[in-house]
């Protein structure tokens, strides 16, 4: 199934009956596993196989996850997804804002898992910068980038200046989830790190105009208590 | 209970106190009193105030009279008409009826507002409380609001004055505290003319009793000088009500001058007007104010009449709000003045006369010329005393025919003896100077035994005595040789100087003495109530000392769980079992005043009864009776009294607080245990629940891929979805350990409610798999304040069960609106609804109703968890059966600021 050339996921997680399907899940769809059940075989596993994603738990039982993310972002771009139960939305944001690309809720179904893996590896195979489509499309919604322009089907929507940026940010970051904080920096700068309810009230507004059912939004997804994230494919 | 926060004991125990003492006083809904004002009878009040209860009554509020003077002219008595009328209540009195105002029947029937005429009225002995005022008080404590009139002479610190213009010395006061806790005043007025022209047409309720005091009353001069004194108080009001008003809030009442008032009160009748000058004088300059009497040498030579006089001065002190304060000590003014600078006093009042510390040997060194070269910074305030006769004669003779018989008896023997053992020594022949050393000494001696008055007798007694046996001419009172007339002399000298010291130190000697016994009465019953653990040992222990210091029987009468009192049985004295005795004991304890025998409550009552209390809590009652019948404790006893009682108080409460400490820490140690298991079983359950169905979800996947065998990818989606229910179940019960921990902060952010319910539907996406919900915002882009998590957590458990508990082809309607800034969510569904009674129930832990859907998979944690949530936003949760079945759960989150304002974007 999985030849020399697939990619290869290292597994940091100390529980075996996770290892165990993560392992077998991942090995059906083709990819190479590598199995840490500690922060410092972790480490060691990055530093000398290269993998070209890592899924970390983050409740090692030698360290914080959070640690290994830091240090590992010290000298490296490689894509990471967290893996942590309902209820730690604190170490997630932590997470995510120590360097982390994703993060998954356990349990997650398969499906899942393979979807934001290959999100992750597709953005990191991506050269940054060079070659970024300008236009974009999701559902019914499509655009252009440069030349700030939104339709829905074929009708064009006006976005005043903020809501374009923050569409704009979203859609560059596509499938991954971007934290209030981050959000607030980007748009507004690095002065109203309090003033959540901004980003709030104009996702609310964005979704209003872009999503038919704006109560039950298919593109513009909130990870409540986290941020939010845009779903290319709904 | 909320479940939410679980306390430390600390605060369990601060709430448990504040609980109990909020049974004490429910501060929040205490009655209003309005009074109608004026400066005579038949100005309008009644009237007035019956107008307003009849526009009350049109506005549809409920007005009862409580009682109005039945003499009442044909209009004001029509007035009356269509008011429902409290029936009086008659009390026989030394063979008449007398017609009272029934406290208790209009306690219980507790009306919004009631009428009750008169405010300055003497109730007929055999009600409760002595004064009508006292009866208003309580009406006004248990909620009731109360209209009442009052005119200005029986303002209790303008009687004086008022009986100075008219002659008329009123003897019915109201304390000016009761006037100045009025939330309304209303002033009633007409001119002088119109109403003696009223008095003319006879349209004045005269008592016949009283025509010739009214008659004295009623001239227009009189009538003008009350007017004024009417509306200067009324004005003075208004000032206070627009200081109060221009600086915030009434429980910050101005001090503007920084001022402290002391007032000096002796035993004279006289006294009482210097307090009530003072009373005015503090009000003006908005002074707090201290009655000091101190207690010379020369109280020794008091009779009754002053002792009498000098209580009343000082209850007279302390009815008007004033602090009362006794010391002691021998030069009045220097005692005076320390205590003054102790207490950083800045007026001093005194009354001009001051007859007992008038001494021939100060001279025209009077109290008043001492305080004036002596206060420093102090101001003095001369208050001019009115000669009044004093009550019972002077002091002296009383003082003389009441002295017991036998030191005169006493004197005498001392006296007779010395004569014989001079005439022995005469015989013998000692020169006379020894001979009046020997007087000298039983002069001495009579004033150290037997008092100051029989020294001064027996020092005249000696000289004349010397003067017949031993000086020529023997048995004549002239004498020969004028040498002697300086014997005399020095030895009248000495010997009244001797008396007056010797008594000076007799009288320091009795105070140290009584002083001493009071610490020593304290410091005893301190070590006692130190040592004692049990509740039981401790009452017991304090009605013995209580006993035992007083020489009184003492009860001590604890409240049960629902702050009653029970009468002790089987108990040494007599009166703890009597029914009534005990229905004293309760009123102390829910007034937390004192009241029985000797003071103006219930004053039949056999004891007196103190309540015991703490700055929020009374403990108990402490009941106490005389042993010798009739005797009613001094003002010096009642102070000890009521030190001791906020002692035993302490100690009860103590006894109490730790009781319930131990109580509420085990209880705590219980539920963190109970906690610690829960969540440690919850995480042991998550990872191989999340293992379970990740593994199952592969499978499945691998199983769709190859499109093999449709039974087999229905039982991996069932293991996939009852894994993730599984967890969601777990995930409540860690949610639940979590909140009734405490461990939960809340993370209030203002957000778009429809971000709130698209995020919860958007996890239940799953779950839903197609259903209808109908989504309905009132407003445009409402926001609400709470934690994002949390609220998305109470939504998935109120859709998750609104799909548990309703056919699955009917759909769910989420409502949200925004009232007055609180942010309203309904989730509704078209199930089985909820059995009647079990609206409150469904919220318990681990409760799933008692309806026909108890075979329905759950924990029955849901709604609790929602509960909990809910809560800790400060709003709440209810639950509904909807018309045309289902069930409505609506709840409220509250805001705890104002909304963001978020300045709209400017379109390109």
């Amino acid at each position: 199934m999985a030849d020399s050339s697939a990619p290869l996921i290292a597994i940091i997680e100390d529980e075996a009956p996770i290892q165990k399907f993560l392992q077998a899940s991942l090995h059906v769809e083709g990819f190479r596993v590598a199995i840490a059940a500690t922060a410092k075989d972790g480490m060691r596993l990055i530093t000398q196989e290269h993998p070209a994603i890592v899924l970390l738990d983050l409740g090692l039982p030698d360290m914080d996850g959070i640690r290994v993310i830091e240090s590992v972002r010290g000298w490296s771009a490689l894509p990471i997804i967290v893996l942590s139960a309902r209820g730690e939305e604190k170490s997630k944001i932590e997470a995510l804002d120590a360097g982390a690309d994703d993060y998954l809720t356990k349990p997650f179904g398969v499906g899942e898992l393979i979807a934001r893996i290959r999100s992750a590896l597709r953005r990191a195979t991506r050269p940054a910068g060079s070659g970024e489509d300008h236009t974009f499309r999701f559902g019914p919604v499509h655009g252009d980038l440069a030349a700030r322009r939104v339709f829905v089907e074929q009708n064009e929507v006006k976005l005043t200046k903020l809501e374009f940026d923050l569409l704009a940010l979203l859609v560059r970051n596509r499938d991954r989830v971007l934290t209030h904080q981050y959000l607030l920096k980007e748009i507004w700068g690095p002065g109203s790190a309090n003033e959540q309810h901004y980003v709030r009230v104009f996702m609310a507004n964005l979704r209003k105009k872009l999503e038919q059912n704006p109560s039950r939004p298919q593109f513009l997804i909130t990870e409540q208590g986290i941020g939010y994230r845009l779903r290319s494919q709904s | 209970m909320n479940e939410l926060e679980r306390p430390t004991p600390e605060q369990m125990l601060a709430r448990i106190r504040s609980e109990t003492s909020d049974d004490v006083e429910p501060a929040s809904s205490v009655g209003k009193l309005r009074l109608f004002f004026g400066y005579a009878a038949g100005v309008g009040k009644t009237y007035a105030m019956l107008q307003a209860a009849q526009a009350m009554k049109r506005e549809g509020r409920e007005v009862v009279i409580g009682y109005v003077e039945p003499h009442a002219r044909p209009e004001t008595h029509s007035l009356t008409e269509g008011l429902e009328t409290i029936s009086r209540l008659q009390v026989s009195y030394r063979g008449s009826v007398l017609q009272e105002f029934d406290l208790d029947t209009t306690l219980a029937r507790k009306p919004e507002i009631v009428l009750v005429d008169e405010l300055a009225h003497t109730n007929a002995p055999g009600c409760r409380h002595a004064k009508r005022w006292q009866d208003v008080e309580e009406l006004l404590a248990a909620g009731i609001n109360v209209l009442s009139t009052l005119n200005v002479q029986h303002v209790e610190s303008l009687n004086d004055v008022v009986a100075e213009i008219s002659g008329v010395q009123v003897r019915e006061t109201v304390p000016d505290s009761v006037l100045q806790r009025a939330d309304e005043v209303t002033l009633i007025d007409v001119s002088p003319d119109d109403l003696l022209e009223r008095l003319r047409q006879g349209k004045i309720y005269v008592p016949t009793q009283a025509a010739f005091a009214l008659e004295k009353f009623f001239r227009k001069n009189n009538l003008v000088a009350l007017r004024e004194m009417a509306l200067r108080h009324a004005a003075d009001r208004v000032h206070d009500d627009v200081e109060v008003a221009r600086l915030g809030s009434a429980t910050n009442r101005p001090w503007p001058t920084n001022e402290r008032l002391l007032v000096c009160v002796g035993p004279s009748p006289t006294s009482a007007k210097v307090v009530r000058a003072a009373k005015r004088l503090a009000d003006r300059i908005h002074a707090p104010w201290i009655a000091l009497h101190i207690e010379s040498s020369t109280a020794t030579q008091w009779s009754d009449a002053d002792r009498q006089q000098l209580h009343r001065n000082l209850k007279l002190a302390e009815s008007l709000g004033g602090e009362v304060v006794q010391a002691s000590g021998d030069d009045v003014s220097q005692e005076l003045l320390t205590y003054a600078f102790s207490r950083n006093v800045t007026k001093i009042v005194v009354g001009k006369t001051s007859e007992t510390t008038r001494r021939w040997w100060r001279g025209a060194n009077s109290l008043v010329d001492r305080m004036l070269r002596d206060s420093g910074n102090m101001d003095i305030v001369v208050v001019r005393g009115v000669d009044e006769p004093r009550s019972g004669s002077t002091s002296w003779y009383t003082n003389q025919s009441k002295l017991p018989s036998l030191r005169w008896m006493e004197a005498i023997s001392f006296t007779t003896v010395a004569t014989l053992i001079t005439l022995l020594m005469n015989r013998v022949g000692f020169s006379e100077v020894n001979l009046v050393m020997v007087y000298l000494l039983t002069v001495v001696a009579i004033a150290a035994r037997c008092g100051s008055l029989p020294s001064i007798v027996a020092s005249l007694a000696s000289v004349l005595i010397f003067d017949l046996l031993f000086t020529q001419p023997y048995y004549r009172i002239t004498v020969y040789d004028s040498q002697y007339l300086v014997t005399f002399a020095v030895m009248l000298t000495v010997g009244l100087l001797a008396s007056t010291l010797t008594s000076r130190v007799r009288y320091q000697a009795d105070t140290a003495r009584r002083n001493e016994r009071r610490a020593e009465a304290l410091y005893r019953l301190s070590r006692r109530l130190a040592n004692t653990a049990r509740t039981a040992d401790l009452l017991q222990e304090t009605e013995q000392i209580v006993s035992e210091v007083f020489d009184a029987h003492a009860v001590i009468y604890l409240p049960d769980a629902g702050r009653k009192v029970r009468p002790i049985l089987g108990h040494g004295a007599s009166f703890a079992a009597s029914a009534k005795e005990f229905a004293t004991a309760q009123w102390v304890l829910d007034h937390n005043e004192p009241a029985g025998n000797g003071t103006n409550t219930l004053p039949s009552s056999e004891a007196l009864y103190i309540p015991l209390s703490t700055p929020d809590n009374v403990a108990g009652v402490m009941a106490i009776q005389p042993a010798q019948n009739n005797k009613q404790l001094s003002i010096d006893a009642r102070q000890l009294l009521e030190t001791y009682a906020t002692h035993i108080a302490f100690a009860i409460e103590r006894n109490n607080l730790s009781e319930r400490s131990q109580r509420a820490e085990l209880d705590s140690e219980a539920e963190k245990l109970r906690s610690s298991l829960l969540s440690a079983v919850s995480h042991d359950l998550r990872t191989p629940l999340a293992a379970i169905a990740g593994a199952a979800s592969s499978l499945d996947a691998n199983i769709q891929r190859d499109a093999i065998d449709e039974a087999n990818h229905a039982l991996l989606e069932t293991i996939v979805d009852e894994s993730q229910r599984l967890t969601r179940m777990v995930e409540n019960l860690l949610h639940m350990t979590r909140l009734s921990s405490g461990k939960v902060q809340i993370n209030r952010q203002w957000q778009p409610v429809e971000e709130v319910i698209g995020s919860a539907l958007h996890r239940l996406e799953h779950v839903l798999a197609g259903r209808e919900v109908k989504v309905k915002i009132e407003g445009d882009l409402p926001l609400v304040h709470g934690d994002d998590i949390l609220l998305e957590t109470v939504l998935v458990n109120l859709i998750d069960n609104a799909l548990k508990y309703s056919p699955s082809h009917k759909p769910i309607e989420i409502q949200s609106e925004i009232s007055g800034g609180v942010c309203t969510f309904q989730v509704a569904d078209y199930g089985c609804g909820i059995l009647p009674g079990d609206e409150e129930k469904i919220f318990e832990k681990f409760n799933r109703g008692s309806g026909k859907n108890t075979d329905r998979r759950g924990t029955g944690l849901g709604l609790a968890i929602c509960d909990a949530i809910v809560r800790a936003h400060n709003g709440s949760i209810t639950a509904n059966n909807r018309e045309g079945g289902g069930t409505i759960i609506r709840f409220t989150i509250p805001p705890e600021s104002a909304p963001p304002n978020i300045t709209p974007e400017i379109d390109e």
